[in-house]
């Protein structure tokens, strides 16, 4: 039986090669001194972090895959056409019915159909380029005081899995088994008692954010390495700022955008080009749906973020090697 | 991967025929039955003395009426028959097994050894429920369901197939399914190979019958008031009728009149009628245009517009009416340029022909051709849960792509609730008591807690197969259970599976019987006949004796004795060679 790497699987990885490089590119964007939270007792971060943040990140990007777009092979700015395109040649490397119904194959079907049911919806696609940073008119949502925090976070760099917070809103919190550190379960517990469990946390490592502030924090909890709660107090492992390492990523993100959009709107006088993606993206409106189904979305989104950190720590979202179904003869 | 290769069939179950295919020679070969039929009547039919499927049925239906059923995936839920003398309750599962049965019977008898796997396929509205009952009537007829494709997706395979080299990006095709008893109407999607289901509407109580239907009540009208009769209440009459009423109906689809003429009908009087296409299609110009209603449901549903559809593939013997065409090409000729309907694959095997393609797929067998096809596969239904108040809480809406997996949180509703209920239905109504329930299981010891503080986790998993695993967890408590919808809770239990098997090898057995029955006096007929033959011979040769013995009483003792034997070996021409001798002696 011949083994085959799905074509697709180089993809994501030249694409996000070619995304680092340019990224090492840009100018160096003033990161935010502090974010503004809800309890507001974050400390300020010292020159060690800043250098320890950036080993971290041009380490862990050139393995895990940066987001949906890349997952499927793509850039940010690809039209929906190509999205499709993208998404169906995926469907042929993984779909189980080609590859005798392989339950790694099923796991990585279902993860493709839900980044492609985000991508396909331009609804849900404008609001998940929004929060990632992709999108030329959108705010950092660390420094958006606009949406509401009612979504909770546990900072696991600082948790030292204490159990307080288990104990007291059982229904949110849970220990998780890799590293004993607390994790947040359910977004839908009560909140006087996630608050409890905050002012209780002798640490303070559990903080309100809002619903795509949670989206890219998440994002980041599944790029980090981390160790367990007693090295991490004795001293070894890097104490990585989660806060500001998701908050920076989004800067260059958009930072790269606008490079991007400029350098295309330069390319363009003259052109009578309107099929690229976000040449509509200035004049779209920001209203197409109410003020509720935003919210709602945005909520979608951080739990789909959530649900990619699973896939990953079982390893889902890696492309499966597969067999080809033998080509046959008939005998007949 | 297993190294012997199993042939894998695809069946078409329909509500009037079924058909059935198989990857063979390196193409799909649609097989004929022993009548050289392409399509088989879904027909089951008991007498006296056996029972009958196909074709058999079929002819004997107008003298047996009420003895030959006949699937019906509608309404009526069991059907009586008198089998042997005695009344047989049947389900529609076990009339369904009979014709899949049948169809078993048939690719064997080509193929010439045993086959067990198969794609069948259902109409496109039909639920989770009713695809686990349709598998229920494979395992009862004695195969494995590989899967269970819809009707008008198995079209779109046939097309894609067929068409694959004139295929340029991607293409939207409506499939226009208009069979014996349903309707149909889906966008697929073809791009580069692979399948895509954008939308389904059907129509559970449309279809040829109906159509059928139409012409016999305006005969039943027409008989009433030039003769004072109504033929309404005779089952024997209006069988007879609406066989015509067929039959006129498929005349009507190549020639603008034609007559219907039954003797004795009824109480000794004929029937006589002119009937023209222009009658027929004022009959039932209201199923017509239902039908082009259900049409732009579909491209609405699937946020499609006319122009965006690139063909249009006809499936089914009612695409056969020439209004229906009309009507399908006006609807789509946009801006002046005329749209041409697909013709090139034929409606009555197109469905089972694209089954054979997944088949062959699923089992490993095809070759590169059919290799590069993929079934993306959509949820036919909505599913969810019950939450608060009998509400019903989607979790994975219609046509949502296969596999998936969608995740609710949901609350106690009172204090100190000790357990919690997870009852999981489908339907697109929003009380679960208007949708169909599937199954429920029950989350135990509970903390006492006030209401709206525990939280569960509801997590719906479905995977290439349509297969639904629900799973309820309390992630404080640890407390975790599962049910897998499909393999447990379709309508029938198993114990109602075992007996169905059962009874349909005691059927098989039976059909043995009858059949050995039929061979033997068969035989004894030819024997007969062969003896009677010999008889007469016989017969002939003691004649000439006598007539010999008479003319020759005077001959020789040796003459006596020959004669004697020669009668005894049966051999006549030896009375020739006597004579010759004879007649020298005496001249000398």
């Amino acid at each position: 039986m011949a083994q085959l790497l799905s074509p697709v699987y180089t993809e994501p990885l030249k694409s996000n090669l070619s995304s680092i490089s340019s990224w090492r590119m840009l100018p160096k964007t003033a990161t935010p001194s502090n974010f503004v939270t809800h309890n507001g007792k974050r400390r300020g971060c010292g020159r060690v972090r800043v250098a320890s943040e950036e080993k971290s990140f041009s380490t862990s990007g050139t393995a895990v895959v940066d987001d949906y777009y890349a997952v499927l092979g793509l850039l940010p700015d690809a039209t929906p056409g190509q999205i499709k395109k993208a998404y169906y040649n995926c469907m042929k490397a993984c779909h189980p019915d080609l590859s005798d119904n392989d339950p790694e194959a099923t796991n990585f079907c279902t993860f493709i159909n839900e980044v492609y049911g985000v991508l396909s919806d331009p609804i849900q696609r404008m609001i998940y380029d929004e929060i990632h940073g992709y999108s030329l008119t959108s705010i950092n949502p660390f420094l958006d005081d606009s949406s509401p925090k009612d979504h909770v976070f546990v900072d696991e760099f600082s948790c030292i899995g204490c159990k307080n917070c288990a104990n007291v809103a059982c229904d949110v919190f849970g220990i998780e088994e890799e590293f004993g550190r607390a994790r947040v379960y359910s977004q839908c517990g009560k909140p006087e008692l996630v608050q409890q469990a905050i002012d209780s946390c002798p640490v303070d490592c559990i903080h309100w954010t809002s619903a795509a502030q949670l989206s890219l924090l998440e994002d980041e909890m599944r790029r980090v390495e981390r160790v367990n709660v007693a090295l991490m107090l004795s001293g070894m492992g890097s104490a990585s700022d989660v806060f500001r390492m998701a908050s920076s990523r989004w800067e260059k993100r958009q930072a790269k955008v606008l490079e991007q959009a400029r350098l295309r709107m330069m390319k363009e006088k003259g052109s009578d080009k309107t099929d690229m993606f976000w040449n509509n993206l200035w004049g779209k409106p920001k209203d197409l749906s109410s003020e509720e189904e935003i919210k709602e979305r945005a909520k979608r989104a951080a739990a789909a973020a959530r649900r990619w950190r699973e896939y990953s720590r079982r390893g889902v979202d890696k492309p499966p090697t597969f067999k080809l179904p033998e080509t046959a003869s008939s005998k007949d | 991967m297993a190294t012997k290769k199993v042939k894998a069939i695809g069946i078409d179950l329909g509500t009037s025929y079924s058909c059935v295919a198989v990857w063979q020679h390196n193409r799909i070969e649609v097989i004929s039955n022993d009548q050289g039929n392409c399509t088989t009547p879904s027909y089951v039919a008991f007498n006296d003395n056996q029972r009958l499927l196909g074709d058999s049925s079929m002819s004997q239906r107008s003298m047996n009426p009420q003895n030959t059923v006949v699937p019906d995936n509608r309404d009526k839920p069991m059907v009586t028959v008198t089998y042997k003398g005695e009344e047989k309750l049947l389900a529609p599962e076990e009339i369904s097994s009979m014709v899949l049965f049948k169809m078993k019977e048939v690719v064997e008898a080509h193929l010439g050894h045993f086959v067990k796997d198969a794609v069948i396929t259902v109409p496109a509205y039909f639920s989770n429920a009713q695809r686990q009952a349709t598998k229920d009537v494979g395992k009862i007829a004695g195969l494995n369901v590989l899967r269970i494709i819809s009707e008008p997706t198995a079209a779109a395979i046939a097309y894609g197939l067929d068409r694959k080299g004139l295929r340029v990006g991607e293409q939207n095709v409506l499939v226009f399914d208009l069979g014996g008893g349903t309707f149909d109407v889906s966008l697929v999607t073809i791009y580069e190979g692979m399948f895509k289901v954008k939308a389904s509407v059907g129509d559970t109580h449309l279809g040829g019958v109906d159509f059928d239907n139409k012409l016999v009540n305006h005969l039943v009208n027409v008989f009433r008031e030039k003769h004072k009769k109504d033929i309404s209440g005779n089952a024997e009459a209006l069988v007879r009728l609406r066989s015509a009423c067929e039959k006129a109906k498929r005349i009507l689809s190549s020639t603008a009149q034609t007559t219907i003429e039954l003797d004795c009908l009824y109480e000794g009087v004929d029937l006589y009628a002119t009937v023209t296409r222009a009658l027929f299609e004022e009959l039932n110009k209201d199923l017509f245009m239902k039908c082009m209603e259900t049409v732009e449901k579909c491209l609405l549903e699937a946020r499609s517009d006319k122009i965006q559809v690139h063909e249009i593939v006809l499936v089914g013997g009612s695409t056969r009416i020439p209004k229906v065409q009309q009507l399908l090409k006006d609807m789509f000729s946009l801006n002046g340029t005329t749209k041409e309907l697909c013709k090139g694959i034929n409606p009555d095997e197109a469905v089972a022909y694209g089954a054979a393609v997944q088949a062959a797929i699923l089992s490993g067998e095809g070759d590169k051709k059919v290799e590069e096809l993929l079934l993306l596969d959509v949820m036919p239904i909505s599913i969810g849960f019950e939450g608060a108040g009998g509400v019903m809480s989607v979790l994975i809406p219609k046509n949502t792509a296969i596999p998936t997996k969608k995740e609710r949180v949901c609350s106690i509703f009172y204090d100190n609730q000790k357990s919690l209920t997870v009852k999981v239905f489908e339907g697109e109504q929003v009380k679960t008591k208007d949708n169909f329930f599937l199954g429920k299981f029950i989350l135990y010891r509970f903390d006492p807690l006030p209401k709206g503080v525990s939280q569960i986790s509801v997590i719906f998993d479905v995977d290439a197969d349509g297969i639904v695993e629900v799973t309820a967890e309390d992630q404080a408590k640890g407390l975790k259970k599962k049910i897998t919808i499909n393999s447990k809770h379709g309508r029938l239990s198993p114990e109602e599976i075992r007996r169905m098997v059962r009874d349909s090898k005691r059927y098989k057995a039976e059909d043995e019987v009858a059949k050995k029955k039929v061979k033997a006096k068969n035989t004894l007929e030819n024997y007969a006949y062969e003896m009677r033959e010999r008889a007469k011979k016989i017969e002939e040769a003691v004649e000439e004796t006598i007539e010999w013995l008479e003319c020759n009483q005077l001959a020789e003792i040796e003459e006596f004795d020959c004669k004697k034997q020669e009668l005894g070996r049966g051999k006549g021409h030896f009375i020739t060679k006597i004579h010759l001798p004879r007649q020298r002696i005496k001249f000398f």
